[in-house]
């Protein structure tokens, strides 16, 4: 017996779509060769030698009339199909597989099987960021992890804030001390904070270290958005992956554990509403 | 750009042996280009290509003068290394394995992924036998079910059955009438046996039906054989896996239960 690589035996198989119907077919049970032919299309001759291949490898064997996947085969066809489904997760994270905080994903990738991912496009260069948007602020509960002011205009804040007023939303983000700060100095937007910080609706967090990333869940959804240097999301991933959402939870976890709560107290004074105060 | 179907890059990636030899050194650590070409000895302009083809599919990523996977092209590099290992495990063990019947293999085949196999040699068509048996004697604790004696003179199985008590090792056997009438033909041996069975470090019994295979556990090691007609193992495949050793014991506690105990009423008069 020589010994062979097995990478020409995974070449073999891989370089052929019929090769691999054929495996995945016998997989599924025995089949004569007939019932082979009429469901894969795989024309005659070509099962023919496809079969041959296969027996010689033993990954299938004959049984009467039929044929059979061994155990072999069935375990050649199952550890291909998690190939496949990996290199399905890896493509549709192509395009932001290398902005993904993967030193801080300690987080097994298989779990983002399912996981749709929104990147910036042509004619919508804000499609991931509009994607957050929807998905948060449609959300009876959610937790979010940012380094950023949620993007829109004072008029959408306000907007936003009256539809939050009328609903039972209960939110809680942690954010960094910067952008934290930043909101703070602006006093409409002090004001559209303080109705929800004074009956618990909205919590805030204050984090002082870095936030590399955008992490956070919306109801069933858990989401991460990889950002750049100034915290500006690239991309938006979502999926509602229960492993995934343990572990998203696990982070902020950590995160609201190095932060300060804000309460009412530490809010500004509102300013004077009749305009006599002036300083 | 758009997105290949995932055979498609499954069959780009696997049909260079160059192509699967920079993922893999990638995925074991970071390295410039000039390191990859030296480790690899791929030729600098199949390099480049690689690594722009890798790059484009988002398997691996410049950190300033270095190429490194990513985590999603370590991903890839682990279950291209469970497809290749499943593959390799049925080159090494499938003509060997798949000579049993198919009820007797029903462990994942993976725990097979470090098992060596011993063949008959040019010239010493007994070698797999014979290691096999050196395995077994050497042990403190074995278990076994067969179907025929190893290859060995009377004398010999006296010397070794004497090493056997002195050292007080431990052993239980299933085994066919017949080969436990074969074994216990010879006197010396026959009166040990009277002695041995009534220890509890001993137990054999009778299994009626045929045994097609030898199984063997000689400590942490597991062996398993098929054998021709005549009982005889073809060949030996062996294995230190905890899941093949659990998977054999529980072969050979299946012939135990359908099994008849020995006791020294049933050692043959001579």
């Amino acid at each position: 017996v020589t010994a062979h690589d097995p990478l020409d035996d995974v070449a073999f198989l891989a370089r052929s779509a019929h090769r691999v119907t054929v495996l995945q077919t016998l997989a599924d049970g025995p089949r004569s060769r007939r019932d082979l032919h009429e469901e894969t299309g795989v024309p005659q001759p070509t099962l023919g030698r496809v079969l041959g291949a296969f027996e010689e490898r033993n990954w299938v064997e004959r049984r009467g009339r039929t044929y059979a996947c061994t155990a072999f085969g069935d375990l050649v066809c199952t550890s291909l199909a998690d190939l496949l489904e990996t290199v399905e997760t890896v493509q549709r994270f192509r395009d932001v597989a290398g902005t993904l905080p993967t030193e801080e994903l300690d987080l097994d990738l298989r779990a983002l099987a399912d996981a749709t991912v929104t990147t910036p496009t042509d004619g919508d260069p804000l499609a991931h960021v509009n994607r957050l948007s929807d998905v948060w602020y449609s959300a009876d509960r959610g937790v979010i992890l940012m380094h950023l002011i949620p993007p829109g205009s004072l008029q959408d804040h306000e907007a936003r804030a009256d539809r939050f007023g009328e609903t039972e939303q209960v939110v809680e983000s942690i954010n960094s001390a910067e952008s934290l700060d930043q909101i703070l100095e602006n006093p409409a937007y002090v004001e559209l904070l303080r109705e929800g910080l004074e009956n618990d609706r909205i919590r805030i967090h204050r984090y002082e270290g870095t936030i590399p990333f955008v992490l956070g869940w919306a109801d069933d959804t858990a989401f991460i958005a990889p950002t750049d240097d100034r915290g500006m999301p690239t991309a938006f991933v979502e999926t509602t992956d229960e492993e995934v959402r343990a572990w998203v939870e696990a982070r902020l976890d950590a995160y609201r554990e190095q932060s300060t709560r804000l309460l009412p107290e530490h809010l500004p004074e509102a300013p004077a509403t009749d305009g006599g105060d002036d300083s | 750009v758009t997105t290949a179907a995932p055979l498609d890059d499954v069959s780009f990636l696997v049909r260079s042996a160059h192509r699967v030899t920079v993922l893999q050194t990638l995925s074991a650590g970071a390295r410039s280009r000039r390191d990859l070409h030296e480790t690899t000895a791929i030729p600098q302009p199949t390099l480049g290509r690689v690594l722009g083809a890798f790059e484009t599919r988002g398997w691996v990523e410049r950190r300033g003068r270095e190429y490194a996977c990513t985590a999603f092209g370590e991903l890839l590099c682990e279950s291209l290394r469970g497809l290749l290992e499943a593959v390799g495990v049925c080159q090494r063990l499938g003509d060997v394995l798949s000579r049993l019947p198919a009820d007797e293999v029903d462990v994942d085949l993976r725990a097979f992924a470090d098992a060596t196999v011993w063949e008959p040699e040019p010239g010493d068509a007994l070698a797999h036998v014979r290691r096999m048996e050196e395995a077994w004697f050497a042990a403190d604790r074995t278990r076994l079910v067969g179907s025929t004696l190893g290859p060995a003179s009377f004398a010999e199985r006296r010397e070794v059955a004497e090493t056997f008590v002195e050292r007080g090792q431990r052993s239980e056997t299933v085994v066919s009438r017949a080969m436990m009438e074969h074994g216990l033909s010879d006197p010396v041996i026959n009166e040990m046996a009277r002695d041995l069975l009534g220890d509890d470090r001993v137990s054999a019994s009778l299994y009626d039906g045929p045994i097609p295979v030898v199984l063997a556990v000689a400590d942490g090691t597991a062996m398993l054989a098929p054998t021709d007609d005549n009982g005889i193992p073809t060949t030996v495949v062996v294995s230190d896996d905890e899941d093949v050793r659990a998977w054999v014991d529980a072969r050979i506690d299946h012939y135990r239960e359908r099994a008849t105990e020995m006791t020294v009423e049933d050692v043959p008069e001579l």
